[in-house]
């Protein structure tokens, strides 16, 4: 395991820290029910191996000439000698045998951490995860041997949920994508490799999850228990969305009204006549104005979930 | 998650086994057995070799004894040009192909971390170690086994294609079946040499940049490689 080098207060004075920023409602900082940071463990598997082997093939040897061209001309009627161009001409090759020696290691996510919003590591990660120590294919150093006494005391240890032979299947992925780059150059490439000396260590990550209250939503960040960053986090944004929904309800109205007023006129006006009786239109009048009304109501629900979600900041 | 903890005790003599950390093959200084973690501590033959005046150390090897079969050995010319060139196809000429009945062959490889082991496999291939003499009553300290038998069957065929590509000819492609029907451990004495450690009298070396737990093993033994080299 990696131990946490933060405290549960350290975790919280990040977050804390990070309230304070001019993109984060100004109230939060104040008013927020801050909980208890919890400890997590996550798992990652630590695989190790060598890659064995050797790569055969035909290193191409070219020549460079210069050769005339000729083409013809825009009139299509005589053939016009053009500059002299230089092209590689193949000659043969010449036989390669490489040996391959690989030592490589990968760390791979052993619990699904998307639902923390952190991606996760796998043969196929381009990237490295901001903010975290642990990546690709670098172990930090001060991992200790995990005991009972250390597993009793602190933390929330969470189970791995990539099986072991899951990570062998992508190391021996990561491993011959590797080792196949060993003499890419060669023609008539023929390669034989073995992996040996496969490895596999669990090992486990601190994460600090602290959630607080604020305005009746609960808000989530994830403190880095290495770094001290934050990883993943939701905080409420500043509020200008209420004026956004004001203001987009009121150009509604205004651009509404005039053409239910003038409804209104035109029915009072000439009569409705069905089925050879008249009639009055005070009835669809109402009916438009409830229907109206209702767009508004739902198009302030529709908003406000959107505001919700697009008012938040999100790290 | 279960976990299962494995006493590195021998099986046989109940003597405490010693080893570093990376280590899955133990070896026992009391009656001399080796033992190799796989699920549980496996017995495993172990051929203690005569000493020789300048060792310094002993180092353990594989040796695979295989029934071997090249069913197709394609060679070219180490120069060529006979490739033939078309707007879409690349055919090569000039290739040689050959096949070979199956065959008894062992081989004897490292069985500690190294990024030369194949090479090193060739070079004992070629130049076997003449002092393969079962030697009783010394118990050798030995460290750096970390190649598990699967590995070693693995890479016994992988010697096999090396012994085949190091040969005159330039080799193009190899169908090749290495069965292996036995295995022991052999310790053979090593002396320190400037730059590196001389295996079996100068059969192999091995540098230091290419040995990968050195450093652990000296450390282990006491020795100094400073101290001892000799040109």
């Amino acid at each position: 395991m990696l131990p946490t080098s933060i405290s549960g207060t350290d975790a919280l004075r990040t977050v804390r820290k990070k309230m304070t920023l001019k993109n984060i409602h100004p109230a939060a900082f104040r008013e927020a029910n801050v909980r208890k940071p919890e400890l997590f463990y996550v798992p990652f598997w630590y695989m190790k191996a060598q890659v064995n082997g050797y790569a055969l093939g035909v290193k191409p040897k070219f020549k460079e000439e210069e050769i005339s061209l000729i083409h013809d001309d825009p009139q299509n009627t005589m053939w016009v000698l053009a500059p002299k161009k230089k092209i590689r001409v193949g000659i043969g090759g010449k036989a390669v045998e490489k040996e391959i020696h690989i030592d490589t290691s990968i760390n791979i996510t052993a619990a699904d951490l998307e639902p923390l919003g952190i991606p996760s590591l796998s043969a196929d990660t381009q990237f490295s995860i901001t903010g975290m120590e642990i990546q690709s294919s670098h172990l930090p150093d001060g991992v200790l041997v995990l005991d009972r006494r250390i597993q009793s005391n602190e933390g929330t240890f969470v189970d791995p949920t990539v099986t072991l032979s899951e990570a062998y299947a992508q190391l021996e992925k990561h491993s011959i994508r590797l080792a196949r780059g060993s003499g890419r150059s060669l023609e008539n490439r023929w390669d034989y490799m073995i992996i040996s000396g496969k490895r596999a260590s669990l090992v486990y990550y601190p994460l600090w999850i602290t959630s607080f209250i604020f305005k009746g939503r609960t808000y989530h960040a994830v403190v880095d228990g290495r770094t001290a960053a934050i990883l993943r986090g939701r905080f409420p944004g500043k509020k200008n969305d209420k004026f956004l929904l004001a203001n987009l309800a009121g150009v509604f109205w205004a651009a509404i009204l005039p053409f239910l007023a003038n409804i209104g006129i035109w029915m009072n006006g000439p009569e409705w006549k069905v089925q050879g009786r008249t009639t009055g239109c005070a009835g669809v009048l109402v009916l438009l104005v409830i229907g109206a009304g209702y767009m508004t109501f739902r198009f302030i629900q529709v908003l406000e979930e959107m505001a919700k979600k697009g008012s938040d900041y999100i790290v | 998650m279960s976990d299962q903890v494995i006493a590195l005790r021998c099986s046989s003599c109940g003597y405490s086994l010693d080893g570093l950390n990376t280590d899955i093959i133990f070896f026992c200084r009391n009656c001399g057995r080796a033992w190799v973690l796989e699920e549980g501590l496996t017995p495993v033959r172990i051929l203690i070799t005569s000493p020789v005046s300048s060792m310094d150390l002993y180092l353990p090897f594989w040796k695979i004894d295989a029934r071997v079969l090249i069913s197709e050995r394609i060679s070219r010319p180490s120069e060529t040009r006979s490739i033939v060139s078309s707007s879409t196809l690349r055919i090569e000429k000039g290739l040689d192909i050959t096949s070979f009945p199956e065959k008894n062959d062992n081989f004897i490889f490292p069985a500690f971390s190294s990024s030369r082991i194949l090479s090193l496999g060739v070079s004992l291939y070629e130049n076997p170690p003449s002092l393969l003499k079962r030697v009783d009553g010394i118990n050798p300290p030995l460290y750096g086994g970390t190649v598990s038998i699967q590995d070693a069957h693995n890479l016994a065929e992988a010697v096999a294609v090396g012994v085949e590509i190091a040969m005159d000819d330039s080799l193009a492609s190899l169908e090749i079946s290495v069965k292996p029907f036995a295995e022991e451990l052999i310790a053979i004495p090593c002396s320190i040499i400037r730059n590196g450690v001389s295996i079996s009298d100068g059969k192999a070396f091995i540098g230091y940049d290419s040995f990968i737990d050195s450093r652990a093993i000296f450390a282990k033994l006491d020795l100094n490689p400073e101290e001892r080299v000799t040109d």
